[in-house]
């Protein structure tokens, strides 16, 4: 346990100095306070109820910012490492392979936690202050974003599948957006098989923020999510494993 | 007590080059030389032993045990394989942070040490992605004995430095062993072999196809590079 957490230490250590992520950190803030800021001129063609803009904020962090982002940091840890041999760095020590992928998948559902948390709580301060400290359920927001965790793991997983399986960094990006976009399709094409695709999932959130919570519904979404995480992570060590450099 | 055993160990790739059949041992405190053109099977037996390859056939110990089943091991084996490779857009100083993070035992003076003794200290904070192939190949000889490793496998680990740095390496090599450490190494200029190590192995299509101490070789032949180019010529002359 003690490799797995030093592992994800040095992937967030690598994250955090790569100047590409630091910016994006500061472009998914900039963009929703001036989602917030456009949202306060009135009369404007976008407009949006400022008690439910963490929401807004927050689904477009489930299905636009956390999946794109997910599948560049997984390219960028994993198929880029192996196209430029810096995996021999690391694979040559004391600890196994999967430990070291799984350092490197902790440490990016770490960024897309940290990322998704700092933008719904700029959104959360804006509609507090618009709206007043009584219109928004702070605790039903800040536990939208702790439950975001899940769907977020899964899809870090089928990131870091993908990219396993690619030799470059470019193919693992590009075979990700792919197969993001089929599936989102597919469910959206054919309804009836929505409910087994793990991208129907991705703001489960949904589920927890309502006056009535479907706690079957919800339990059972959680662990497809699950379910899809180990088969992902499974099929990503063992690929992994056999690997050769 | 033998530092790497291999019993006919075999590793080929789809194009049938390789390692084959590869049975030495390397007591501890020696230094074993294996000689060999490109392509001749060396970098694939380090790379074997490693864990950066999967063997075909064949087993291996390293300090007695087989890092299949005790990975542990691996941490008393320092490794230099192929090109360097290291983070870019980390500099040196951080590129040896995140190795010496899995040695707790080990604080962070140990990393300045390091830089020290190969005098890379003054470039400690630049990104290794501006670094000289001669800088980082100094630098991936760093990162294999930061963590003080009973024994070093090292590919060629003279391929790009000056003579100052060359010599320096040798120096700090001797040193090592005389501290009881155990030395694998690869290359293809017999004279370095000959000043470094105290056993040497010809290799020629993936086989060993020689094996002797350096104090022999020069007895008989004269030099290491005439044993080598005896025993190449006596095997070509055969085929």
């Amino acid at each position: 346990m003690n490799t797995l957490c030093i592992c994800a230490k040095n992937e967030i250590y690598k994250i955090f100095h790569r100047e590409k992520y630091r910016i994006m950190l500061a472009v998914t803030l900039g963009v929703t306070v001036c989602g917030a800021l456009i949202g306060l001129i009135s009369n404007s063609v976008i407009s949006f109820s400022s008690q439910n803009y963490p929401y807004a904020v927050l689904s477009l962090c489930c299905y636009l910012v956390i999946p794109f982002t997910a599948l560049m940091l997984a390219s960028d840890l994993i198929s880029v490492e192996f196209e430029r041999n810096e995996w021999k760095l690391l694979l040559t020590r004391h600890f196994s392979r999967t430990k070291l992928l799984l350092g490197k998948l902790a440490a990016i559902v770490i960024y897309e936690l940290v990322l998704t948390a700092a933008n719904v709580i700029a959104a959360l301060i804006f509609s507090l202050i618009l709206s007043g400290f009584t219109s928004v359920n702070i605790f039903a927001v800040l536990m939208s974003v702790v439950i975001t965790i899940i769907p977020t793991a899964a899809f870090v997983s089928f990131a870091g599948f993908l990219s396993v399986l690619c030799k470059s960094g470019i193919s693992a990006f590009g075979l990700g957006v792919a197969a993001y976009g089929g599936v989102t399709l597919l469910g959206l094409v054919f309804s009836k098989i929505s409910g087994i695709l793990f991208t129907s999932y991705l703001a489960v959130y949904k589920m927890i923020i309502g006056q009535d919570i479907p706690i079957f519904r919800f339990v059972l979404s959680v662990f497809i999510l699950l379910g899809f995480l180990l088969v992902f992570i499974s099929g990503a060590s063992i690929r992994f494993e056999k690997r050769e450099f | 007590m033998y530092a790497i055993e291999t019993i006919n160990l075999t590793k080929k790739y789809k194009n049938q080059r390789g390692a084959e059949n590869i049975s030495l041992t390397l007591a501890q405190g020696e230094i074993l030389g294996l000689l060999g053109p490109n392509g001749c099977g060396k970098t694939t037996i380090m790379k074997t032993l490693v864990g950066l390859l999967h063997a075909d056939s064949g087993e291996f110990r390293i300090l007695e045990k087989n890092p299949d089943e005790e990975l542990s091991v691996m941490s008393q084996v320092g490794c230099m394989i192929e090109e360097p490779a290291f983070y870019p857009y980390l500099t040196a100083y951080d590129n040896l942070k995140i190795l010496l993070r899995f040695y707790p035992e080990l604080s962070h003076k140990r990393i300045d040490e390091v830089l020290e003794l190969l005098e890379l200290t003054k470039y400690k904070d630049e990104p290794v992605g501006k670094f000289s192939m001669g800088m980082k190949q100094r630098l991936s000889f760093g990162a294999a004995i930061l963590h003080k490793p009973k024994l070093l496998i090292l590919d060629e680990p003279t391929n790009g430095l000056d003579i100052k740095g060359t010599a320096k390496m040798r120096h700090i090599l001797k040193e090592y062993t005389q501290n009881g450490g155990t030395i694998l190494i690869s290359g293809h200029i017999a004279g370095e072999v000959q000043r470094i190590c105290t056993k040497a192995a010809v290799m020629m299509n993936g086989k060993i196809i020689d094996k002797s101490s350096i104090d022999t070789a020069i007895i008989e032949y004269g030099s290491v590079e005439d044993y080598y180019l005896h025993i190449v010529n006596e095997k070509e002359a055969e085929q």
